[in-house]
């Protein structure tokens, strides 16, 4: 009796591994195709003028095509509740005035384009960075690098510094670091550098600030989503917090290179980070079927975009140089 | 005076002695004369004064009759009555055992508490039988408490194939899961698809939708009391099954006869064992050294012991254990020129699950109180580990020279309860059922931590450190008292009040909930019934994917996160047709505050801020009506349920909307639910069942626009670059297709020459394999334009089905 049985347990027991695999179709959408919708991006800093992007959506569905820009909206900018500009079109979509925010300032954009409701956000300049240098050392080491190469001696820059929180506000910051070299005062090579907050903050449990941020305020010219480093001031409202910086250099000898490292830290409105995360979020799951959609944090009236502000405090440190063994 | 008070003393003395005197009690336990399983809910009715009583989750009962002759009548559905007629002349005990009726075999035999039915005061509750979960057609033939749940009006399952239970708008962590009263926090196996459950271990399930008796507390949901078998205390019997995923053994028996028993069930899937070689043969293919293993699997094992001391005595000592795995094991190694090899190791394990252990004590104090003792201990944990390992070996030095570099990460979360508890039963007359009793339970939460450590002999400094939620330590504790009275013939009502206390973090909260039910009696088969029930839960779930995973975060209310709180209003007929079948049509009306959501963006790990950051409160309402006809009894059982419902969600807490503050539908808010479920017994060889479900779609959130993200192009640089971000312009603002489905089940059973029952199971699910949405998303392809020639991208809606028509076979086998 066994042997009967189990050959057909075997056999029904492939067929059911094969028919359990996932299936397919195409269907047909049934909800309303709403028309596009007005997309203003603005995120505006102490160091440079108010500028704005302006798009429009584009339906997920059908032929994808290029999402357009808007080159025909009126923008107009509010500052304390004042209007101080109209942006001017300078191509692609790009709005540009040319006043430069102040902290505290409070900035506002309306924007009415053809075919589309008028929308507009308001926020808020953060103050400025309460950062200090606390100390700044440099020690040679010899062949702490293991390259490989014998007798090449390190500079190990040391920078830290220190960030005292305002206890009366909520507070949201990012770090971000840039290497420069100069050849002769030239500009040769700049890329940001690979910080990590776990690294780089005295209170560990600051530690668990933001995720990476793929896409979001990244540096246009290198293409390396390298703007991340994001963290409040939940556990350190109104405390000290130290910054921790530790790189790495050959001993320069040649007198015409200067190599800098830029160190900026920046307060970041709320509406910003909590658009920086969002949005992350949204990229990273796109495409993950068992994790829902993200909504995209936004001030804008129509809940689309971001009118984001951040005031940032650059440092710049130069590396020292062995002239004496050129 | 003094005179006046003391003959007003006397009389009241000598009222009540004769009052006393005129009335005694009979009480004992109802058990099942072939194996000793007490009966819970039998009735006992004296047919001279039509008073009647019901046996407790223990199958004691207590009935106070006045002195004379009585006729007792015994009765639990699907077994034969027992009938006593004596005089009752003095308090006395009185053990029945019933005799399972002949003539309707074990696939029919199904119990139905009177408190549930059309005179009992009770509402929004069903009690399931374990046959008839035995016998739903499941998938892959996994016979599954919660997926017969799922079936019943009221109650909607989540994603396909998942565990999850959504019980009248509510979420899959307001279910409060009792296994012989202690509770458990997960109780899904393989993301869901499966319970921890088995059927072979339990005796009684019944779900309470509402209308909540107030010796439940702490979800705002569902009462889920699920009962285990105390074990045959005749003789030593069991059950083996094998099926396509997993085999299971049961086994009970007395090891002292008709004292001291024991049942113990185990279940184990195989899936890795049979994918195994599947896995190393595709490793190799793609470039492996054949030194890969991978697989998942779950198991769990129940165990419980019994022992009587006395009539007035029994002790129970119960376990559950179980667990899943799944864990990954890759090695590679490549040479290059024969001088360099690079080296690579990464092994993954994850593992989830829970313990639950309890020591419980019942003791008769006297004929009228019964006395449950428990101290109970439970515990959840999942734990992810995931270790990298890359050596880097350059032959061409001497010595060879290596570079390592290794990354160790683990993910902890978990729960722990030690709880102490103890419950009363008490019936001064026919008239009152009074219940009360306290409980105390001490709560260990371990939200999250994650703990790195990477080393790299190319760099001097290595990273080792630990991050997370703190530990939080809670107190909770919860007293109640209820009783259900019956006044008159036509008139019963339910009243009582729940109170609970939650500490932690310095924070107390509290919570007087009040509960009342209400059953009036039109005619003999036909009843309305009203209830209210207030409730409070002071832990969460925290989730943020379709479908449950091990990393769903329970969380207990802190000084900034408070305690969730519920509502529900319910009213409804319930009518019984004499040999037929019952009906009820039910409505609810159902309002929740303080839920919580995951705020957009957040998530369960990674370099994050404190979970409470990551969440936002709101509050829900839901309402609807429930249609049920259900028949218990017979060769053809099973019910017919229809739901109309709505639930809805808002979330405007300023700073912290959700939805930007608009309301929006619940997670798997439905409108219409169908169930249809049968089981035919056509001869003792063979029976047949089936069941059919419809529900109109699942809400579900989907980005049906792209827009460019703030990294706009600077003018400057000839190659602008921007980001295009998905957008979403409502939560939940998609509607699935409607899902249904049909399941059939067979089993042919055959006694062997031993005497053991061979059963064969064939049974079918997705008969019709329908394709039903599992997941949408948007697809992209390229085609050419007939017009103009050109390749254009298309995106088009695509559905995903997880499961079409699987068939599966068992075999079981009782001796």
């Amino acid at each position: 009796m066994k042997k009967k049985h189990t050959p057909a347990f075997a056999v029904l027991l492939a067929i059911s591994l094969g028919i359990f695999i996932s299936c397919e179709k195409d269907i047909a959408f049934k909800g309303e195709v709403t028309d596009p919708m007005l997309v203003v991006n603005s995120t505006v800093n102490t160091d440079s003028v108010v500028s704005a992007h302006i798009s429009q959506s584009r339906f997920v569905l059908g032929k994808v095509s290029p999402i357009p820009d808007v080159e025909n909206a009126a923008v107009t900018l509010y500052v304390n509740g004042t209007v101080m500009e109209k942006l001017a079109h300078k191509g692609k979509g790009v709005y540009k005035g040319s006043y430069v925010p102040k902290p505290s300032d409070e900035i506002g954009i309306e924007v009415e384009a053809p075919g589309f409701e008028k929308l507009g956000a308001k926020t808020m300049m953060p103050e400025n960075v309460n950062l200090s240098v606390k100390s700044v050392t440099e020690t040679v080491k010899e062949n702490s690098y293991p390259d490989g190469n014998t007798g090449e001696k390190l500079i190990e820059l040391n920078i830290k510094l220190t960030l005292t929180d305002n206890p009366e506000q909520e507070n949201y910051y990012f770090i971000k670091g840039r290497r420069n070299a100069y050849y002769q005062g030239m500009l040769q090579f700049s890329y940001p550098l690979d910080l990590k907050l776990s690294d780089i903050l005295d209170n560990k449990q600051v530690v668990g600030g933001g995720d990476a941020v793929s896409g979001i305020l990244w540096e246009e010219d290198d293409g390396n989503r390298n703007i991340k480093n994001i963290f409040t001031d939940l556990f350190v409202n109104g405390k000290e917090l130290g910054l921790n910086f530790i790189f790495h250099e050959p001993v320069q000898t040649d007198p015409d290179q200067t190599i800098e490292y830029e160190i900026e830290v920046a307060q970041m409105s709320k509406d910003l980070y909590l658009y920086v995360i969002s949005a992350n979020k949204a990229i990273s799951n796109n495409g993950i079927p068992i994790v829902e959609a993200t909504q995209v944090h936004s001030n804008m009236t129509n809940h689309v975009g971001i009118l984001g502000a951040y005031n940032s405090h650059k440092m710049v440190f130069t590396c020292s140089r062995d002239d004496s063994n050129p | 005076m003094c005179k006046l008070r003391k003959r007003l003393l006397l009389f009241f003395t000598l009222a009540a002695g004769t009052l006393a005197a005129q009335n005694h009690t009979v009480s004992g336990y109802v058990t099942d004369a072939a194996n000793g399983e007490t009966l819970i809910s039998a009735t006992v009715i004296d047919k001279k004064t039509s008073k009647g009583a019901a046996a407790n989750n223990y199958g004691y009962y207590s009935l106070t009759l006045p002195k004379g002759e009585v006729s007792l009548n015994y009765s639990y559905i699907g077994y034969e009555t027992d009938e006593k007629t004596f005089v009752l002349d003095k308090d006395t005990v009185l053990n029945i055992a019933l005799k399972l009726n002949n003539t309707l075999d074990e696939v029919t035999v199904v119990g139905m508490r009177s408190e549930m039915g059309v005179k009992g005061s009770q509402m929004s509750a069903v009690e399931v039988p374990i046959n008839l979960i035995k016998n739903i057609p499941t998938l892959l033939g996994e016979n599954d408490l919660i997926k017969a749940l799922q079936l019943l009006p009221g109650v909607q399952s989540g994603t396909e194939g998942s565990a999850g239970l959504y019980v009248r708008g509510g979420g899959p962590d307001e279910n409060l899961l009792l296994l012989d009263g202690v509770p458990l926090y997960n109780v899904n196996h393989m993301l869901g698809f499966f319970s921890v459950f088995n059927s072979d271990a339990l005796k009684n399930v019944t779900l309470y939708k509402g209308s909540f008796p107030a010796r439940f507390g702490g979800r705002l949901s569902s009462v889920v009391d699920v009962r285990m078998k105390d074990g045959d205390d005749k003789k030593i019997r069991g059950t083996a099954s094998i099926g396509l995923i997993s085999s299971k053994i049961q086994l009970e028996g007395p090891i002292i006869r008709e004292k001291t028993t024991f049942n113990v069930s185990a279940r184990r899937t195989y899936i890795d064992v049979l994918t195994q070689p599947l896995i190393k043969a595709a490793a190799k293919a793609e470039g492996g050294d054949g030194n890969t293993a991978a697989g998942y699997y779950f198991y769990d094992v129940n165990a419980k012991f019994t022992h009587k001391f006395s009539d007035r005595d029994k002790l129970y000592l119960s376990a559950y254990l179980g667990d899943d795995a799944l864990y990954a094991k890759v090695r590679t190694r490549v040479s290059y020129n024969m001088d360099f090899e690079d080296k690579d190791y990464t092994n993954l394990n994850w593992g989830w699950g829970n313990v639950v252990t309890a020591l419980r004590w019942n003791h008769v104090v006297n004929n009228k109180l019964f006395m449950n003792t428990t101290a109970s201990f439970t515990r959840y944990r999942s734990k992810l580990g995931l270790g990298a390992e890359n050596v880097q070996t350059d032959k061409s030095k001497t010595p060879p020279k290596e570079e390592k570099s290794e990354l160790n990460l683990t993910y902890n979360s978990g729960i722990r309860d030690w709880t102490a508890k103890m419950d009363f039963d008490y019936t001064p007359n026919s008239a009152h059922d009074i219940k009360f009793g306290t409980n105390y339970t001490y709560h260990t939460f371990r939200p999250d931590v994650t703990s790195m450590k990477f080393v790299d002999s190319e760099i001097v400094n290595k990273v080792d450190t630990v991050i997370g939620s703190p530990v939080v330590y809670a107190h909770e504790t919860m007293s109640y008292i209820e009783d259900n009275v019956s006044i008159g013939n036509l008139l019963k009502v339910n009243l009582g009040v729940h109170f609970s206390t939650f500490h932690v973090q310095n924070q107390n909260y509290s919570s007087l909930q009040p509960r009342a039910g209400v059953r009036l009696l039109l005619t003999d088969n036909l009843s309305v019934k009203a209830g209210y029930a207030g409730m409070s839960q002071y832990i969460h779930l925290l989730s943020n994917s379709l479908v449950s995973l091990p990393t769903d975060l329970w969380v207990p209310v802190t000084k900034r996160i408070k305690p969730m709180n519920s509502h529900q209003y319910s009213a409804g007929l319930f009518y019984s047709m004499a040999g037929i079948a019952d009906f009820s049509v039910e409505g609810y009306y159902k309002t929740m505050g303080n839920l919580l959501e995951y705020k957009d963006g957040a998530s369960f790990m990674g370099i994050s801020t404190n979970w409470e950051d990551k969440v936002s409160t709101g509050r829900g309402t839901a309402y609807g009506v429930e249609l049920l006809a259900q028949r218990s009894f017979g060769n053809t059982t099973g019910w017919v349920g229809y739901t109309w419902s709505k639930s809805d969600r808002i979330f405007d807490e300023p700073g912290n909307e959700l939805n930007n503050g608009k309301p929006f539908p619940a997670k798997y808010d439905r409108r219409h639910d169908i169930s249809l479920t049968l089981t035919h017994k056509f001869s003792e060889r063979i029976d047949l069942s089936g069941s059919w479900v419809f529900s109109t779609g699942n809400a579900a959130t989907f980005a049906f626009h792209e827009v460019k993200g703030a990294g706009y192009p600077n003018l400057d640089n000839p190659y602008p670059v921007s980001v295009e971000i998905p957008h979403v312009s409502a939560r939940n603002n998609f509607r699935y297709n409607s899902y249904h489905r049909m399941d059939l089940g067979v089993n042919f059973h055959k006694v062997t020459k031993r005497g053991n029952l061979r059963t064969w199971n064939i049974s079918i699910y997705n008969v019709y394999n329908r394709w039903n949405p599992f997941f949408v998303y948007a697809d992209s392809h390229s085609r050419q334009n007939p017009q103009t020639g050109e390749y254009e991208t298309v995106n088009k809606l695509k559905q995903a089905t997880l499961f079409p028509i699987i068939p599966s076979v068992s075999y079981t086998i009782k001796f």
